[in-house]
């Protein structure tokens, strides 16, 4: 695969691939409170102090819902600072989501050549994304479009971490591949551990 | 001779895949097709064997933009076999819920996929640039859209709370009461793109049209009334396949839809709008007239403003529903399972979208037949190009292709509902 930046794996369990250009870093992001904050005299925007996580993909299309999945799972363990939604990818919904909120990570589906259960992680707040390895449905508008949307409008969050799960089979179904499965323990694993770490109200 | 080949190997902008190929010789197009290689999907086939309770559900996966009105088609056609009619409250809830998919449908095409074209940009993003203010006011109007279906359809994609005789569940007043104050805002939102549209440049082209669209004598239609075109036909929705045809095409996976010895026809909002300009409520007629609309417009490109006047419309709609709801005491009424056969059209955003099944006495599926609304258009969109190009040849590669995008955009195809769309190829020899 290629990646506008060199894989460098950050945590020991899977295989990790991150845009290193942010650093790998989950933490230390300047917030910029002022975000989104136009907006708010004419549609009532709540700016949260919460980490917003999103899975999205879609649930018949087997490791398509690699992203669904690991927010379900982060939704079991109650995680304290987070809001956890499971979306299929429209837009114009994830562009609602996540305009006033500071942080958010996002988890989808990608299919870019790598090992099936890779993680790749991008900092998409500094960078766009590389369009072609995500699986965009036929919708018009999807994550790519809400984000670069957002960033035209200024109201991408300060923090916006999206992981692609490697998936390798996308056939109509339910069930994710092992692999991919594998990846997306470790993935939760990891989510948990980073996310539990981050004091809610941390603007 | 002196050809010429235009060719778009992937619409964008349009929901689905499909590409075009236009073929001229000596400034003559002597060819058009409009590909759809999204693959066919089979619901019909699918449906066979499933109880009938599940149609709803299943059939509204065949789109994520308007499910809304696949549901709603699914539902009238089995309490058509069922001879049960859902009325009062319900009904106008079924009217509500649709209003919103109208509005969140109508609002993503206005701003995000075709104002783009009119305003010279290669996306909604890069108008996003010069126009925050515009594009931040479509998706607030959007939202309004949303905000309906989640409030009635349990969730805004692929809604869940819709029955055959009902719904599962419907809303108190109190669960009802936040939306007026959004479908105030909506409507003057909705007012605003009425004037920004109509500011736009259109490309001088009318063209005598066949316009089909339901017709109801109290109401501007949604789930209701008779077929009606503007060259006589005024049928009962039970005639439907009497009248219009489907025909396979071997460059599209889509069928093709006519009206029996009369040909291609037009469905959608100009058609819905042309066929019943004085059911609009009259504000959206009067929004209309300011817009420098007459009560029939035959230039495809105007679509854009006359969306624009049916998301107004719907916001209108829903308000009038909200001020007369009472909730009905049951969600839903009985459906008498038996075997027989019913048909329904309603009025999805982008046009009619009729659907047809035969139930046995258990209530299994044994026979479905849905016909998009995209498909029927299929044919007008090929006929458009093909008077529209010779226009405009002497323009350079890309922005012809981008001309004819811009075209088939008038009609807000839906390919992935036609399959059951875009890349451009001129053949100039």
């Amino acid at each position: 695969m290629t990646l506008a930046s060199p894989a460098l794996p950050i945590f020991s369990s899977s295989t990790w691939i991150v845009d290193e250009r942010d650093g790998g870093s989950f933490q230390g992001l300047a917030a910029d409170a002022s975000r989104g904050v136009a907006f708010l005299a004419t549609d009532d925007l709540m700016v949260t102090s919460k980490i917003v996580v999103i899975g999205i993909g879609n649930p018949y299309r087997r490791d398509d819902a690699a992203g669904l999945i690991v927010a379900r799972r982060l939704r079991e363990q109650s995680l304290r600072s987070c809001e956890v939604h499971e979306l299929v990818g429209e837009g114009t919904a994830l562009m609602e989501l996540w305009r006033g909120v500071q942080r958010v990570v996002v988890i989808d589906a990608v299919q870019s050549g790598a090992a099936a259960g890779t993680i790749h992680r991008f900092q998409a707040n500094l960078h766009p994304l590389p369009a072609r390895i995500f699986r965009e449905s036929t919708h018009a508008f999807g994550l790519i479009e809400a984000m670069e949307l957002s960033r035209a409008l200024n109201q991408l969050p300060s923090s916006l971490v999206i992981y692609g799960i490697e998936g390798e089979n996308f056939d109509a179904g339910t069930g994710l591949s092992q692999t991919v499965l594998d990846g997306v323990d470790d993935l939760v694993k990891d989510l948990r551990r980073e996310l539990d770490s981050c004091p809610a109200g941390n603007r | 001779m002196n050809t010429k080949t235009i060719k778009v190997n992937y619409l964008a902008r349009v929901e689905g895949e499909g590409g075009l190929y236009v073929k001229v010789r000596d400034d003559r197009v002597v060819d058009v097709k409009l590909k759809i290689f999204e693959p066919p999907r089979f619901f019909e086939a699918f449906l066979r064997g499933r109880n009938f309770v599940e149609v709803p559900d299943i059939t509204a996966r065949i789109c994520g933009i308007c499910p809304i009105a696949y549901q709603m088609s699914a539902v009238h056609a089995i309490e058509d076999a069922f001879g049960i009619k859902v009325d009062g409250q319900l009904r106008a809830l079924r009217r509500l819920i649709y209003c919103g998919e109208w509005i969140e449908s109508h609002t993503l095409h206005v701003y995000m996929l075709h104002a783009p074209d009119f305003l010279g940009y290669q996306d909604a993003i890069a108008m996003a640039k010069d126009h925050g203010g515009v594009v931040r006011r479509g998706l607030q109007l959007k939202k309004v859209g949303n905000e309906i279906v989640r409030l009635l359809g349990g969730r805004e994609i692929h809604p869940i709370n819709v029955r055959v005789g009902g719904f599962y569940k419907v809303p108190s007043r109190g669960e009802l009461a936040g939306l007026e104050e959004r479908l105030k805002w909506g409507r003057d939102a909705a007012l605003e793109t009425i004037r920004w549209t109509a500011t736009m440049p259109f490309p001088d082209f009318e063209q005598d049209y066949l316009f089909v669209a339901l017709r109801h004598p109290g109401e501007y239609p949604f789930n209701e009334g008779r077929i009606v075109s503007n060259r006589a036909l005024d049928i009962p929705v039970g005639q439907y396949e009497d009248h219009f045809l489907e025909e396979q095409v071997k460059h599209s996976n889509a069928l093709h839809s006519v009206l029996k010895q009369q040909g291609p026809y037009f469905v959608g909002p100009m058609a819905r709008y042309n066929l019943n300009f004085d059911q609009l409520s009259p504000l959206a007629q009067e929004a209309a007239r300011d817009a420098g609309l007459t009560p029939v417009c035959r230039n495809p490109f105007k679509s854009i403003i006359i969306r624009s006047l049916e998301i107004l419309h719907a916001c209108d709609e829903a308000l009038r529903i909200l001020s007369q709801y009472e909730p009905p005491e049951e969600a839903a009424i009985r459906a008498p399972v038996r075997s027989a056969a019913g048909c329904a059209c309603t009025e999805a955003p982008r046009g009619i979208l009729y659907h047809r099944y035969r139930i046995d006495d258990q209530g299994t599926i044994l026979e479905a037949k849905i016909v998009p609304p995209t498909s029927q258009n299929l044919r007008v969109i090929e006929q458009d190009l093909s008077q529209f190009v010779p226009k405009f040849l002497t323009l350079p590669e890309p922005e012809l292709g981008w001309r004819c995008e811009q075209a088939v955009r008038n009609y807000d195809p839906c390919i992935s509902c036609a399959t059951h769309f875009l890349k451009l190829h001129v053949d100039r020899g």
